[in-house]
């Protein structure tokens, strides 16, 4: 998405009503951000300041506090481990360490060829399916070790 | 007592049909009669008179008479009103909340159109924590369904009542559930906790009154209109009634959500509904009420499950949410995972939480990892006394399930500190 | 309002309603320790120090946050109390850091003191200090977050104090830190009032100016006032050894009417004493070449060069009374002009319907309910006055009403009600309102207005003149209209901000006249610039001129004697300020100073000059001057809000801030090229432009850090006109 589309959506968004004030629109705004750009990044934030009248600086504020928006460049797919307490319980750091091993990368850290991210996440509410991952929007409860190289070659992992 | 009678499934009584979230077989199994009988039956009045007959107390983790809070808010006189469910459900170990919405929306969204009609509220919002996001789909889905099939609108079912209804999304911030930061979130802010009062029934959304109501309360409330206060008053215990979801998880044989009168004691929840230990291992721990409820031994476990009860027991219900640690887990362990969420979800606002979580997931690392000394177990109690001090709920309870595992677990952070590493710890 | 009685440590205090515990607390002399708190600024209940217990409740409370109710008991000093505060200190404690010895704010640290009275004796912090290391350095403010407590004073000071939301709040729980959008101060549109550095109890937000410079405790603190404008703000200087290190405002302990509240000149603008361009020595032109002078040799050629001539005075208005009173003393009040001609003007016409030129003070509109603000660009001339209308709304609660043309972001927010018109509709607009107050079934046929006039109706009314009121063609009509208007309120006190420190001075003791009516015979200016003070103004053929000035201005070069003047900061005495008499303070020692050298010339008999002359009364409101051609826009010249009097032409502090030249048109005024040609009477000037929807079509603002030459050629012919000036644009 090009800035010039996303100020475009953002228009669009502010028309749907959804809100009696302007500055309401800031969460489903970002939100459009982090689903099309790979990081809301300060560009992003001033579009976002000058639609929705809003000060800049609350702009980033926001962006800055909310665990699910990425303000550094996240890869295409973002790999949620959970190893909250039930998860880990179950095993959830083992499956953390593990897909970091398969991946080669460090948790927060991105593969070199921008396709995944993972995260060591709080809980997500998956918790009767200890250990949860989710990989975008989707989930996947009761994680194996050896079933993720499987989970990982459905979004595209050569390994 | 009343808890040990089998009690029907009602708030999850649609949740196992085919498609259970669809308004077809929503509307099939007798769905919407509830807000037909409200609007046409009904004054608002009665309908809080009701819902304050039926005992019913939030079941975000507060316990606020569900009643009380309608009355405050039909009282005040400032326009429009929202009304704002909170699907923000970030306690760990609680997933209670996600099982209505998901498989039984519109239950949610009657609740809603009720309390709205009650409260004479214009606008609603579900603030859905951003973490759910087939949630966020279904829940779009049913209030289009509702919309085309005029349950939501203008002029509802030929009356006066309007309601509009939109889902917020959150972005992944537990502090968001706290009803004040939950409704700077919605403004567009950071999720920060506001002062109380004025509280949000007179000063919420857009400082206009606003009535925040946890999922699962709502979707007792069409049970209530249906069939009345006062059935609704006779399930559970007395003085907190009615069916409540709870949530098990950990190590347990059948983790999931299980739906039993308001009440029912904790060794029956893990034993018998939710199969009891993995491989018939020993229980060792208990935390009842989410992560931050104090933690239970293996001898507090026949309390019953509500909120006078466990707070007598020194602990808390909270999201009912049930975690279940057996014999091969470290309580240190467990206790610095559950600090170190609450450091991460700390929104920084007042320091005994900012600085607090900060300190003692340092003080009880430094333990797990075979660092600590025993001064360390009274210094982590006495940053425990201070954070009492914090501004919003999450401070006040973040030090509960660290204090109480020293309290209650002493020997075991003794053994972490003379060992010099922890006995629990793999390979 | 009813009092009640609430006993806090055993003591019964009287308490009003709405007032914190923290707040009778304070005023019964008990003192509860406080970070976050600060009597400016709306609670925020975060730090958690002011913990106190109250009979009843579990939880201690923090008094910051807890109104008083009656018959409330509360303790301030149980052991409950201090352990937990001790509590909370140990946990600021714990990662703050160290650096005591090399940090500025040491010696009037906040948290060094309540530490020290109320933290915990030793720390059982064992883990490793945790660093930010996040040092974010603007042009004149830093922020060092390991210092930062995360009290949010500086945030809350700047969005709600201020309106302007500079700073904003990074990440959260122990990570979160204080910042600009990006880092970057500029960009935010921080405009400098530094009030965010004031208000930082610890030493985080630093004066970038001040940093590493001297210790607090060492310093001569001279309270003083500020004359860069007539906001007249009271001031503390600090100096050691004779050499400004800083300026201070203390907000909340300053008891000046601006409360503390500096703007980027007062608290900055200080350095302009060290300038460069600072006149060093007299000079006297002898075969056409200035050459340098013993001062006693300038006195001689100045007595010499006066005595029995007729002077041409151009007097700036930031002298002091003392100093203006020597000056009509030698020169005379009866031909002289000034750059107070526009606020003369307004005067006069404000004097033909009362009877008085007297205006109010500031202070009186805490009397009003409501306040009307009449004029434009407050926030440019006069930034602190437009701040404290901004508070006068947010703290006291006032109904803020303006009359304008121009958007304001300050005050715009806050108004209850606005009528922004026409330039040309100014008066008329005014005078329905008149209309309004005199009788009540009026209606103008605008709902805005009447709106408007509904919201006056029964209140106690104060009326605000400012900003660009006084450079507009129509100021002695607005001056007529207001009196009229205020005759037909209830309350009725009317407050003109002065434009300069000591126009109210300079107005009430010289006859002033336009420069062209001048008929002298040698000109004498006085701390003025011509381009600047007298924009479009020839000095008037003359014998001689005299020039005092405390800089190399473009004067210089065409004067025939320089003799160099102190700066404000060098002055002692007192000026005639918006809030009546103020004073004007000094340690440093000055080399040259104009009282001294008007000491020594003489007296003339000022006996025969009338001290003023009757008036003639008109019992009726001023009448519409300002028209418009189609095709011409009304154009207001507007000195930025760093560039006023020159202050970041001299001042390297501000300069780094400063702002542009730039025109902004209605995007529906604007040709398609890049620069336009201005055009005002003969005058022409070549300029880029932005669009600005905040500007109403048929309006120009040009803003300048400085009128250069151009810029006064340009305006030749409208002294003392800057606002409803006619002009033209083509494309260029």
């Amino acid at each position: 998405m090009t800035l010039t589309e996303f100020r475009e959506e953002v228009r669009k968004l502010k028309e749907s009503n959804k809100y009696p004030e302007l500055k309401s629109y800031l969460l489903p705004a970002l939100w459009m951000a982090e689903k099309n750009f790979p990081a809301i990044t300060h560009d992003v934030m001033r579009v976002v300041s000058e639609e929705l009248s809003v000060p800049l600086v609350e702009v980033e504020e926001v962006a800055r506090f909310y665990a699910m928006f990425h303000t550094e460049k996240k890869g295409k797919f973002v790999i949620r481990v959970c190893t909250n307490l039930s998860c880990m319980l179950r095993g959830g750091e083992e499956v953390l360490s593990e897909l970091c091993r398969l991946l080669n990368v460090k948790p927060g850290e991105t593969t070199p060829d921008g396709l995944f991210t993972v995260e060591e996440y709080e809980c997500m509410g998956l918790c009767d399916g200890a250990p949860a991952v989710t990989v975008n929007e989707d989930r996947y409860t009761n994680v194996r070790l050896e079933e993720l190289p499987e989970i990982l070659r459905k979004y595209g992992w050569k390994g | 007592m009343a808890g040990r009678v089998k009690m029907e499934k009602l708030l999850l009584r649609n949740v196992d049909k085919e498609n259970s979230h669809t308004i077809d077989v929503y509307l099939k199994n007798g769905g919407y009669q509830s807000l037909r009988k409200a609007l046409k039956e009904m004054s608002p009045e009665d309908v809080v008179e009701e819902v304050k007959l039926s005992g019913l107390r939030g079941r975000g983790g507060a316990g606020f008479p569900t009643g009380l809070k309608w009355e405050f808010a039909a009282a005040d006189v400032k326009e429009p009103k929202f009304f704002v469910c909170n699907a923000d459900e970030g306690e760990p170990c609680t997933f209670k909340d996600r099982v209505i919405f998901e498989k039984d929306p519109h239950a949610l969204i009657e609740g809603m159109l009720i309390g709205a009609y009650a409260t004479g509220c214009r606008y609603g919002y579900i603030y859905l924590r951003g973490e759910y996001p087939i949630g966020r789909k279904i829940l779009e889905r049913a209030i289009g369904e509702a919309y085309e099939k005029g349950f939501l609108g203008e002029n509802i079912l030929g009356t006066d009542f309007s309601f509009d209804l939109y889902v917020h999304s959150g972005a992944g911030a537990y502090i968001c559930g706290e009803e004040t930061a939950l409704i700077e979130s919605l403004e567009g802010k950071r999720g920060e906790p506001r002062i109380k009062p004025p509280f949000p029934v007179n000063a919420g959304y857009l400082w206009k009154p606003t009535v925040v109501n946890n999922v699962e309360t709502l979707a007792n409330i069409p049970l209530i209109i249906e069939r009345g206060g006062k059935w609704y008053s006779g399930i559970g215990s007395p003085d907190c009634p009615g069916p409540k979801l709870y949530p098990v998880s950990g190590k347990v044989k059948r983790p999931g959500v299980y739906e039993l009168p308001m009440g029912t004691p904790l060794s029956e929840i893990i034993y018998e509904h939710a199969g009891g230990i993995v491989q018939d291992r020993k229980l060792k721990a208990v935390f009842p009420g989410g992560a931050s409820s104090s933690v239970l031994t293996a001898d507090e476990i026949d309390v019953p499950m509500d909120f006078p009860s466990l707070a007598k027991a020194g602990t808390m219900l909270g999201s009912g949410a049930i975690m279940v640690l057996d014999e091969t887990d470290c309580i240190v362990r467990a206790a610095l995972r559950l600090i170190e969420f609450f450091r991460h979800e700390s929104c920084g606002k007042c320091t005994p939480c900012r600085e607090g979580t900060d300190w003692l997931v340092r003080l009880v690392r430094r333990i797990e990892e075979g660092e600590g000394s025993e001064e360390d177990l009274d210094v982590i109690l006495s940053v425990s006394e201070t954070m009492e001090n914090s501004f919003c709920g999450l401070g006040m309870a973040a030090h509960n399930p660290v204090a109480s595992s020293v309290r209650k677990f002493r020997e075991e952070f003794l053994t972490h500190i003379e060992l010099g590493r922890c006995p629990y710890r793999r390979g | 309002m009813e009092s009640f009685k609430v006993v806090i440590d055993g003591k019964e205090c009287e308490a009003y309603p709405g007032e914190t515990v923290l707040e009778v607390a304070e005023r019964n002399g008990i003192t509860i320790p406080v970070f976050c708190y600060h009597r400016e600024l709306r609670p925020e209940g975060a730090c958690r120090v002011c913990l106190v217990e109250v009979e009843g409740a579990p939880r201690l409370v923090t008094a910051c946050t807890l109104k008083a109710m009656p018959d409330m008991v509360v303790k301030t000093n149980t052991e409950r109390v201090r352990r937990a505060r001790a509590g909370v200190i140990e946990l600021i404690l714990n990662n703050h850091t160290l650096e005591c010895p090399i940090c500025d704010k040491s010696g009037e640290c906040e948290l060094q003191m309540t530490g020290f009275r109320h933290g915990p004796k030793k720390s059982r912090y064992k883990e490793p200090r945790r660093e930010k290391d996040i040092v974010i350095q603007g042009p004149l403010i830093e922020i060092d977050n390991d210092r930062c407590i995360l009290c949010r004073r500086c945030i809350r000071m700047c969005g709600e104090n201020m309106g302007n939301r500079v700073l904003g709040i990074l990440n959260r729980g122990y990570r979160a830190y204080i910042s600009p959008f990006n880092g970057d101060f500029m960009e935010s549109g921080c405009e400098h009032c530094g009030s965010c550095v004031d208000v930082c109890p610890v030493g985080s937000l630093l004066d970038r100016a001040f940093k590493y410079k001297d210790r607090p405790w060492r310093m001569d603190k001279t309270w003083t006032t500020c004359l860069f404008c007539g906001s007249g703000c009271k001031v503390e200087i600090d100096s050691y050894h004779g050499k400004v290190k800083r300026a201070v405002g203390r907000i909340g302990i300053n008891d000046g009417h601006n409360r503390g509240y500096l703007c980027v000149r007062g608290k900055w603008g200080w350095d302009v004493i060290y300038s460069d361009k600072r006149l060093k020595e007299p000079l006297l032109r002898v075969d056409g070449e200035l050459r340098r002078i013993l001062l006693e040799e300038a006195l001689k050629v100045l007595k010499e060069k006066i005595e029995g001539r007729k002077i041409n005075l151009f007097l700036e208005s930031s002298l002091t009374n003392e100093e203006l009173e020597k000056i009509a003393a030698v020169f005379g009040t009866e031909n002289a002009t000034s750059d107070s001609l526009g606020f003369y003007n307004f005067l006069k016409g404000f004097e033909k319907v009362k009877g008085t030129r007297e205006t109010d003070k500031f202070s009186s509109i805490y009397d009003a309910d409501a306040v009307v603000v009449i004029g434009d660009f407050i926030e440019e001339i006069n930034p602190v006055v437009s701040m404290l209308l901004r508070l006068a709304v947010l703290q006291k609660g006032k109904r803020l009403l303006r009359v304008g043309v121009f958007p304001s972001k300050k005050l715009d927010s806050v108004a209850f009600s606005k009528l922004l018109v026409d330039q040309t509709e100014i008066i008329d607009t005014l005078k329905h309102v008149i209309l309004g107050m005199i009788d009540t079934s009026y209606s103008s046929g605008n709902r805005k207005i009447d709106t408007f006039i509904k919201s006056l109706r029964g209140k106690k009314v104060s009326f605000v003149v400012a900003g660009t009121v006084f450079f507009s063609p129509e100021a002695e009509e607005i001056g007529k209209t207001v009196a009229y208007l205020s005759d037909r309120v209830v309350g009725g006190k009317v407050v003109a901000v002065p434009p300069k420190a000591n126009s109210l001075k300079v107005v009430n003791l010289f006859r002033l006249k336009h420069p062209e009516e001048l008929d002298g015979d040698v000109n004498v200016v006085v701390n003025g610039e011509l381009e600047r003070d007298f924009p479009g103004v020839e000095l008037p053929k003359a014998e001689f001129t005299v020039l005092f000035t405390p800089f190399y201005t473009p004067d210089v070069s065409g004067a025939d004697l320089v003799i160099p003047v102190e700066v404000w900061l060098e002055k002692n005495g007192t000026v005639d300020g918006v809030d009546g008499k103020l004073e004007v303070k000094t340690v440093l020692e000055k080399e040259f100073s104009l009282l001294e050298v008007l000491s020594q010339l003489p007296v003339r008999n000022t006996g025969a000059e009338s001290k003023e002359a009757e008036v003639e009364r008109v019992n009726e409101p001023g009448q519409r001057l300002l028209e418009r051609e189609k095709g011409e826009l009304l154009l207001t010249v507007l000195s930025n809000r760093t560039g006023w009097n020159s202050v970041s032409y001299y001042s390297k502090n501000v300069a780094g801030v400063a702002g542009e030249r730039v025109l902004l048109l209605n995007p529906e005024d604007a040709p398609d090229s890049e620069m336009v040609k201005l055009k005002v009477g003969n005058g022409e000037l070549l300029i880029s432009f932005r669009k600005d929807s905040s500007i109403p079509k048929g309006h120009a603002v040009l803003r300048v850090e400085r009128f250069t030459r151009d810029v006064s050629e340009f305006l030749r012919g409208q002294f003392p006109n800057l606002s409803g000036i006619r002009c033209q644009i083509a494309e260029a």
